[in-house]
């Protein structure tokens, strides 16, 4: 596989030395014109504005006042900053691998065509065509204290429920569970999409060579689609860094500080508190620490990723 | 052997245990959304397993109050929009990521997948100002553009460029020795092998469009312009929510695409198995 | 070569359709700068939170509106209630403002500062509008200076909500009663939320969404405490007082159980509360329940008397609009004794003539006559505003945060209150 990946890549060099104008690399930059453009104007010129409003002491609706990096200062010092980072991280690091994981296995045991597979993957999909609005209202009174789904049904057996959401223990974790089980069915799709194009010849091969389903897995299956584990792994982390919807409706960042993240204290400092400066700099923090985890994932993905050049 | 046999019956129920356990955990909120509604107002939070009364009428009285018909088409047509686009514009990019060689392409893919990083919050004053310089607010095209052109497109590069590099380096070859050009690979190769991509690929971003609720709400006013998201919004007023008929007017929004999805799965993830063969 | 041809296509059809609505907007643009050459036809846009109900009753106010201003079309645009500020903030940002609009209480104290409402105060000079019409506290809000920067359309003071049938199964007096026998004060109240307490069933609600908790201040109030001193330069709550609302709401919850836990849903709806506080509009809600008899009753009173929270909201003439004139116009007709008259179906109305009428008092499924009188009428005058601060929001974060360590049984009240002096202080120092 390797040696042909070589030979391959010798033939288009000779190509592009002739001209630009039809080469290769023309056609490349051709074909990611319109996003670039795009970048350009979605993303570049409001991200820049946006730099230069962290910079400004800007209440949204009077005129913003350059003040340097002040507002960087006060990030600094100010502790709910830490806190609301600190509850971010905690977030993230406990939704992806539990998103990842269970979507993989999800995957693995829905690939398989057996009876009312249709009716198990449409269930599991349910939650991501759910408007992650509704969805979270609906969670919110399945924790219900006493009267709750949930607490009801601990009740049966025995077992008091706590106030879930009210409760620092398990506020956060109540957030993650629901936001896996929102979001599971999107990684299971694309896990499910890579799985169908695994060449179904190296399975016979393995099969050939001995080796049993869970050796067969790990040897053909898992690497041959490391290039979905690395989309989901990004997509993943960089939404949960980003989430805002679910804590918006079942916490609303309590009890106290203990589900507020990033995103919700971005937006309570734009549109709650009118200061659109300092939660300009709060983003580009947040811009800058989703980049340096991307970044991390993306340096070393040539490590374990399949395919990448 | 009869072990076995014995060991793949119970491997079978296992297996179909398991994925009843979870499904039905998925499935009992949306259960809960279909039983509410049907409640009556003040019976939103008593549990009943049959609401009584069962008042179906929630569903005409929100389709009677609101002009539901226009949410509906709103929502369907620049849905669609936006995935046509994405489809299109990230497939071809994420074509030109995945397999053409050109100086900076990695740079620049990182440049489009910063689109992904930035909250939406801080960048929505500058767009909203931007917009409303092309005098475009209150009307759709900034539905259908930014999602284009900003975090949706590039989450469909991000996605087609990691499927195009599944695809063997051996079709493209032998296409290229054809004398084929670059879009016909493309064209004829990449997309046509990448159909359970694209099938998937199509499937996020219609719903992704279809429940966004954050651009409407800044870039719509009028009542006749809105989508199904920011209409849901309005049930809730400031003595609180009428859940009977959030949750009636959720369920129309949902129940299509549960069905289209049924009947679309088995299509996306198994009527492409031959691809993998060859 | 065919598929290609379809690409081309499919890119042309999406270009024509985004600069089809773009021709669509430019037109309507134009016309409008036509017809302001005309200086006849002008069109105005009245934004709002209000459900389809709502919407109703200002198309025939609208409609009304016509008859005596045909020149003026009123759009009118709904936007979500928990979203409305957004909204509101980012137009702002980009001048985008409507002309008329909804204002809720907490965001008026920001709006003002930030000054993009307009000043109405010359509407006292017109002698038909009878600005003395309206209860002076409810102009409360509104006034700074000599300026006015908005009319309220709403002032419902708190009452008490309470569940008829539940006290008769109890074989308890009904607050009602109480209030005629001249016993209903706080110790009474908490007695008996306890004796109609079952389980599954509550006594009493303080809240709406467990963040609604201002109506416990009525519990400071008629003990002769307060919030804040007199110029919001201190936090008083932090007294004995405070520490005593605080007392009763944690022992009603964890010791009689006679208050829902936090993240507990049920509504007074359902039933399964004996007494909820709320605003008077509540009632709109109200009037659906068929399966018990409710009624509405004055708050507890205590030494000091009884004083209920007026809730509020209003309309905002906005800055920047180009028919200025004919937004006052607007708003001048909305605020009216007509205007007040038909949006008293849902609203409260600010405007004494209003509040005393039948068409007020007389609504389908409405509480008896004499119970609208003795709590919302008679109560009007005892009302308090909770004035409003620049720093409100994060006021309020700091007391939520509070409640929640209350809800969580994670500290004493003293402590409590003891950390939202700690935080406020500063805050109103600024």
């Amino acid at each position: 596989m390797e040696l042909k990946v070589k030979a391959a890549e010798g033939l288009p060099v000779k190509k592009i030395r002739r001209k630009i104008w039809g080469s290769e690399a023309f056609y490349g930059y051709l074909f990611v014109s319109p996003m670039v453009i795009g970048f350009l104007l979605v993303m570049l010129v409001p991200f820049i504005y946006s730099v230069y409003m962290s910079l400004t002491d800007w209440k949204l609706l009077g005129d913003p006042n350059f003040i340097g990096s002040e507002n960087y200062q006060r990030l600094v010092n100010d502790p709910d900053f830490w806190e609301v980072m600190k509850n971010t991280l905690l977030f993230s690091g406990g939704l992806v691998p539990l998103n990842i994981v269970i979507a993989l296995l999800l995957a693995l045991l829905l690939q398989r065509h057996l009876p009312g597979i249709g009716l198990f993957r449409t269930a599991i999909f349910i939650p991501v065509m759910t408007s992650i609005v509704v969805w979270s209202i609906i969670w919110k009174y399945m924790f219900g204290t006493d009267e709750g789904f949930i607490n009801q049904l601990l009740d049966v057996f025995g077992i008091t429920g706590p106030a879930w959401l009210y409760d620092p223990k398990f506020a956060m974790g109540a957030v993650i569970v629901v936001s896996a089980l929102k979001n599971v069915g999107l990684n299971m799709v694309l896990f499910l999409a890579a799985l169908q194009q695994v060449d179904k010849n190296l399975y016979e091969a393995s099969y050939l060579d001995g080796a049993n389903k869970l050796k067969q897995f790990w040897n053909v299956t898992l690497p041959m689609i490391t290039p979905t584990v690395f989309l989901t792994l990004i997509l993943t982390v960089i939404g949960s860094m980003k989430v805002f919807g679910q804590i918006y409706v079942m916490t609303g960042g309590g009890p106290g500080n203990h589900t507020k993240v990033l995103v919700y204290y971005i937006w309570e400092n734009a549109f709650k508190l009118f200061d659109f400066g300092y939660a300009s700099a709060i983003a580009i923090v947040l811009f800058v620490i989703i980049l340096f985890f991307t970044l991390v994932q993306w340096s070393v993905r040539k490590r374990w990723v399949f395919h990448e050049q | 052997m009869n072990n076995k046999k014995k060991n793949n019956i119970f491997i079978k129920i296992s297996f179909y245990g398991i994925l009843s356990i979870i499904s039905l955990i998925m499935i009992v909120p949306f259960l809960w959304m279909i039983n509410t509604s049907f409640k009556d107002s003040t019976k939103i939070f008593s549990f009943q397993f049959i609401p009584d009364p069962f008042r179906w009428e929630n569903y005409l009285h929100v389709l009677k109050t609101t002009p539901f018909h226009l949410f509906y088409f709103n929502s369907f047509y620049i849905a669609v929009l936006v995935t046509i686009g994405t489809i299109f514009f990230g497939s071809l990019a994420g074509y030109a990521f995945a397999k053409l060689k050109f100086k900076g392409s990695n740079l620049l893919f990182l440049c489009l997948l910063s689109t992904m990083m930035i909250p939406v919050e801080v960048i929505t004053i500058p767009l909203f100002l931007f917009m409303r310089d092309l005098g475009l607010i209150n009307t759709h095209v900034p539905l259908i553009a930014i999602p284009i052109l900003g975090p949706a497109g590039v989450f469909g590069i991000f996605v087609m460029r990691q499927f195009f590099l599944l695809v063997p380096k051996e079709l493209e070859e032998a296409a290229k020795l054809d004398g084929c050009s670059y879009f016909r690979i493309y064209w004829n190769i990449m997309l046509p092998l990448s159909k359970p991509a694209i099938a998937t690929l199509t499937i996020f971003t219609f719903l992704t469009s279809w429940n966004e609720f954050y651009e409407p709400l800044i870039y719509i006013n009028s009542k006749e312009l809105m989508t199904l998201p920011l209409a849901l919004a309005l049930f809730t007023d400031e003595v609180g929510t009428r859940w009977e008929l959030l949750m009636s007017a959720s369920v129309m929004a949902t129940v299509p695409l549960l069905v289209i999805f049924f009947f679309a799965q088995k299509q996306f993830i198994e009527g492409v198995t031959m691809t993998g063969g060859k | 070569m065919i598929k290609k041809l379809g690409i081309i296509f499919l890119v042309i059809f999406l270009i024509a359709v985004s600069s089809a609505c773009n021709k669509d907007s430019t037109t309507t643009a134009s016309n409008d700068k036509g017809s302001k050459a005309k200086d006849k036809q002008v069109e105005l846009t009245f934004m709002m939170w209000g459900n389809e109900a709502h919407q109703e009753v200002y198309n025939k106010l609208i409609g009304k509106f016509n008859e005596t201003h045909p020149n003026i079309k009123v759009k009118m645009e709904s936007v979500p209630f928990p979203d409305y500020q957004q909204k509101i903030t980012v137009l702002a940002a980009g001048r985008e403002l409507p002309d008329v609009g909804w204002v809720a209480e907490r965001m008026v104290p920001q709006f003002m500062q930030n000054g993009i409402l307009d000043d109405v105060s010359s509407f006292k000079d017109d002698k038909e509008y009878k600005m003395d019409d309206f209860f002076p506290s409810t102009l409360d809000l509104f006034r700074k200076d000599d300026k006015l920067f908005g009319i309220p359309f709403s002032t419902p003071p708190e009452v008490l909500f309470y569940n008829k049938d539940l006290f008769l199964k109890a074989g308890e007096k009904t607050p009602n009663e109480h209030v005629q026998a001249g016993t209903w004060n706080w110790e009474q109240f908490e007695k008996s939320a306890k004796a109609i307490s079952a389980k599954g069933t509550y006594g009493a609600n303080f809240f709406r969404d467990w963040n609604t908790w201002i109506p416990l201040l009525s519990h400071t109030w008629s003990y002769g405490g307060d919030l804040f001193d007199k110029n919001q330069t201190k936090f008083t709550w932090n007294s004995s007082q405070g520490v005593e609302t605080l007392k009763m709401l944690d022992r009603m919850m964890f010791k009689d159980g006679s208050h829902p836990k936090a993240g507990e849903q049920v509504s007074f709806e359902s039933g399964k509360i004996g007494m909820f506080f709320d605003v008077y509009s509540y009632v709109s809600r109200a009037r659906e329940v068929k399966d018990f008899a409710w009624d509405i009753a004055p708050l507890p009173e205590g030494p000091e008397g009884r004083f209920p929270m007026l809730g509020q909201a209003g309309y905002g003439l906005f800055k920047g609009s180009k028919h200025p004139e004919e937004a006052k116009e607007l708003l001048k007709f909305f605020t009216s004794h007509e205007g007040i008259s038909a949006t008293s179906t849902y609203f409260v109305p600010p405007r004494e003539s209003v509040l005393s009428s039948d068409e007020f008092v007389n609504q389908p499924n409405n509480p008896p006559a004499e119970s609208i009188k003795r709590a919302v009428i008679d109560e009007m005058d005892n009302a308090r505003l909770q004035a409003g601060h620049i720093e409100w929001q994060k006021i309020d974060n700091a007391i939520q945060f509070g409640f929640d360590e209350l809800f969580g049984q994670l500290k004493k009240p003293e402590d409590i209150l003891k950390g939202m002096e700690d935080k406020i202080d500063p805050l109103l120092k600024k």
